[in-house]
């Protein structure tokens, strides 16, 4: 029941998400011709591609036919480049993806010991260094961190960036998420330690950091699965800037190549699979609560 | 403590440089492989379709025309051997040359330079300008012997130029040139990777890079960074400001451009539309300033829509009709009706800083006359929309490239052209460009053009700022860089020193 409620809801956001991106893309000021042909585009050049493209047509129909292709898997040409929106993408996904699960790694790594230790000592000074280090890696914008790395590791050190490829982007994206991550565990943390069982393990005698070791982490599991979902969709979304500036072909270089240019085929299916990423995810999340906590159930 | 944070430092330190290599800092270039960093991808790899000008850097490796263009601006037969003009300037007649091949082994023959040309005269066909343009002179295309003989329905205001057009081999699923390079390779967003073409006519005048990456870099300081790393060896069209950004492995080379930068008016809308105003305006601009704040210096003042470097046609007199005078400007404002000034708006193209810049300046200087001018940032597709196809606005800062023919560059004003953004309608300009068009005689086009120049200037069509300078960043071991007068970026005169 749970799944198949989930399902058609599923759909329905899907459908809405495709709806809206579709209006306000055709509402937004620009042409894909214009902007794929430049200043020096003559009249009959712009009418036989808009014909061949299908851009004369009415909104709606051009929608009917869009979301009805769409449904077969064909996501359209793209207008920039004159190739399949699916090509491109299956071109990109991988770096994406790599990337993605490469930051998450990094972030997993180093956050969440980061935030566990700094809960554990915490009211000292080491604690209050963490607390700085996260505040300064929460402020530091992507793009600033990305260019201090590309000048420290490839024009310092001369690292090549072949060789190290997705390494300086996925630790760019790291770095936020690391400082997010920590600091949120350690409140969490902080948060259970308030709590009955904790103080009474506590005044049983039992160290502090053994019983945040064992009793506190099962019983934060549900939190830090909510971490985790939550990173993989943010760090996807911050993709967009990491790709752009390390010059990586992925599909966050794509969207901004394809917002920019107003190739609509191509951003269009990239709103609708970032919607089927998030909806996954969710979906993903909301299966392994149950899984980690069988009181939670399904319906 | 302490301990912890130094090992947590080093495990980060040692995740990126586990890739490093040895002897990147001597040797920047180690084969015969260059990188070029461009900011966009071609919008068609078709000579015949192909309107972005930075695709032309591109193509002009891969196609030739009968006629071709050199770094001086110079037209000379290529594809053609020799050509004959006749006197009344209406029959070009081209002898082929021999020995020439398609990139796909065929041999050139007079009938494929006329399938060629019939390709993009077909109506059917998405034709560029310079396709197009041809396509209203063209009365018939001949093959006899090892002559093309075309005939025109009317003198052509481009002369020569107009047989820049590339000749492809259109095979019906890719199609091949005849030029130095090949294009092994498109990565849409991502790289184009031309090859050396080594049955190319003319290959004993070719350097020596093998292969030609055109890496699509949209962020210049992604690019620079990239450039000092040894990733990338050719930044042209480096904005000024970056130049002390280039690292050990770099040199510049600096040079004129043909490209204007104008504030262009929209003649039609109020106050504009009064001539005064718009005096008043040009009167108000100091254009060294401009150059000085927007391009660091790295710039000439221009008189009017042709830049300096055309030196054949410049009016060097437009410069001096307007010099910059704050009362008279106040002045003429006055008379026009405007004692206090009035408001406007500017949209800026947000992705050009240079244009960002220049706006703020002319914002400071229009403001010394009572105009307060409200700079609206726009992204590019919008101003394309907006501002260059539907002439929605009443300011905006703006570059236009140079043309191998110059009658392009002119013709953007006339009252009927589609190009003329800034709705200049003036009746003795549209005469002389039309009398451009018919003229045979090289020496009264080039007074013609000079006169064209005067009135756009006198009428101030715009106010034309500056042609902002060429600057190239390149690895100190490649030779041979030129600057060409047109966007060209010529491969074949590159070598690498190793």
């Amino acid at each position: 029941m749970f799944l198949t409620k989930k399902i058609i809801s599923s759909f329905l956001t899907l459908f809405l998400v495709s709806l809206i991106s579709f209006t306000v893309l055709k509402v937004i000021p620009g042409d894909p011709l214009l902007s794929k042909l430049g200043v020096e585009a003559t009249e009959q050049q712009i009418e036989i591609l808009n014909k061949e493209l299908g851009l004369d047509k009415p909104k709606h129909l051009a929608y009917i036919e869009w979301i009805s292709d769409v449904s077969k898997g064909d996501m359209g040409e793209s207008i920039r480049f004159s190739v399949p929106v699916n090509t491109l993408i299956k071109k990109r996904m991988g770096i994406t993806m790599n990337l993605a699960l490469l930051a998450m790694g990094i972030t997993i790594a180093i956050g969440f010991p980061l935030g566990l230790f700094s809960a554990m000592i915490n009211k000292k000074r080491g604690s209050d260094v963490i607390s700085t280090l996260n505040m300064i890696g929460v402020s530091i914008p992507s793009f600033w961190s990305g260019l201090i790395l590309m000048m420290v590791f490839g024009v310092y050190f001369k690292v090549s960036f072949k060789t190290v490829s997705l390494l300086l982007p996925a630790l760019t994206l790291a770095i936020s998420r690391i400082s997010i991550t920590s600091i949120y565990l350690k409140n969490i943390i902080l948060e259970e330690l308030n709590k009955d069982y904790v103080k009474a393990a506590i005044a049983k005698g039992r160290n502090k950091n053994s019983v945040i070791l064992t009793d506190v982490l099962r019983n934060i599991m549900l939190p830090m699965i909510t971490i985790i979902s939550g990173l993989f969709v943010k760090i996807l979304a911050g993709s967009v800037i990491v790709e752009s500036l390390f010059n990586l072909p992925g599909l966050g270089n794509l969207m901004v190549f394809a917002v920019e240019n107003r190739d609509f085929p191509v951003v269009q299916a990239l709103v609708l699979y970032s919607a089927i990423i998030v909806i996954l995810v969710n979906l993903f999340t909301d299966l392994l609560y149950c899984y980690v906590d069988p009181r939670i159930k399904l319906s | 403590m302490k301990k912890k944070l130094v090992a947590l430092f080093m495990s980060l330190f040692l995740l990126g440089a586990c890739g490093s290599e040895k002897g990147n800092e001597n040797k920047p270039i180690n084969s015969n492989k260059v990188v070029v960093r461009i900011t966009q991808d071609p919008d068609f790899l078709d000579p015949h379709k192909a309107v972005a000008a930075a695709t032309g850097e591109i193509l002009f490796n891969v196609f030739e025309g009968l006629i071709k263009i050199d770094a001086n601006g110079d037209l000379y037969p290529a594809l053609a051997e020799s050509y004959k003009v006749s006197n009344d300037h209406l029959t070009y007649t081209f002898k082929i040359r021999k020995g020439v091949q398609f990139q796909n082994g065929i041999e050139l023959t007079p009938e494929l330079v006329k399938k060629s040309y019939d390709r993009f005269l077909d109506d059917n066909f998405p034709a560029n300008r310079v396709a197009t343009e041809f396509k209203k002179i063209s009365k018939s295309i001949e093959v006899k012997n090892d002559n093309v003989i075309f005939t025109l329905k009317k003198v052509n205001g481009s002369g020569l130029a107009a047989f820049i057009v590339g000749v492809v081999y259109d095979d019906g699923h890719k199609i091949y040139g005849t030029g130095p390079y090949f294009i092994d390779e498109y990565l849409p967003g991502e790289k184009v990777t031309v090859k050396k073409f080594n049955n190319y006519w003319n290959i004993n005048q070719v350097g020596n890079a093998e292969i030609v990456d055109f890496k699509i870099i949209k962020d210049n300081q992604s690019a620079i960074m990239a450039f000092q790393m040894g990733e990338v060896n050719i930044i042209h069209r480096l904005f000024s400001g970056y130049e002390d950004m280039i690292g050990e492995n770099g040199k510049l080379i600096k040079g004129e451009q043909n490209l204007v930068q104008l504030l262009a008016i929209n003649n039609k809308v109020e106050p504009l539309n009064n001539l005064k105003v718009r005096q008043a305006i040009q009167y108000a601009i100091d254009k060294q300033e401009i150059i000085e704040g927007a391009s660091l210096g790295e710039g000439s003042i221009v008189g009017s829509a042709c830049s300096p470097v055309v030196k054949s046609i410049y009016n060097k007199n437009t410069e001096h009709l307007y010099s910059h005078n704050i009362e008279k400007a106040r002045e003429l404002l006055k008379e026009a009706g405007y004692p206090n000034g009035f408001e406007l708006t500017l949209k800026a193209p947000s992705n050009y800083q240079v244009h960002v810049d220049s706006s703020q300046i002319i914002k400071e200087q229009l403001a010394k006359i009572g105009i307060i001018v409200n700079i609206q940032e726009i992204e590019w597709g919008t101003w394309l929309s907006n501002v260059y196809k539907n002439r929605n606005y009443q300011l905006t800062v703006i570059g236009f490239e140079g043309k191998p023919s110059p009658y392009t560059i002119f013709s953007r004003y006339m009252s009927k052209d589609k190009r003329n953004m800034v709705n200049f309608s003036n009746e003795k300009y549209d005469e002389i460009l039309n009398k451009i068009s018919m003229e045979n005689n090289e020496n009264e086009k080039v007074i013609l053009f000079k006169e064209a120049q005067n009135i756009l200037t006198k009428n101030v069509a715009s106010v034309f700022l500056q042609a902002p300078n060429y600057i190239v960043a390149i690895n100190k071991n490649i030779d041979g860089f030129k600057i060409y007068p047109c966007y060209v970026l010529d491969l074949s005169l590159l070598n690498i020193r190793k």
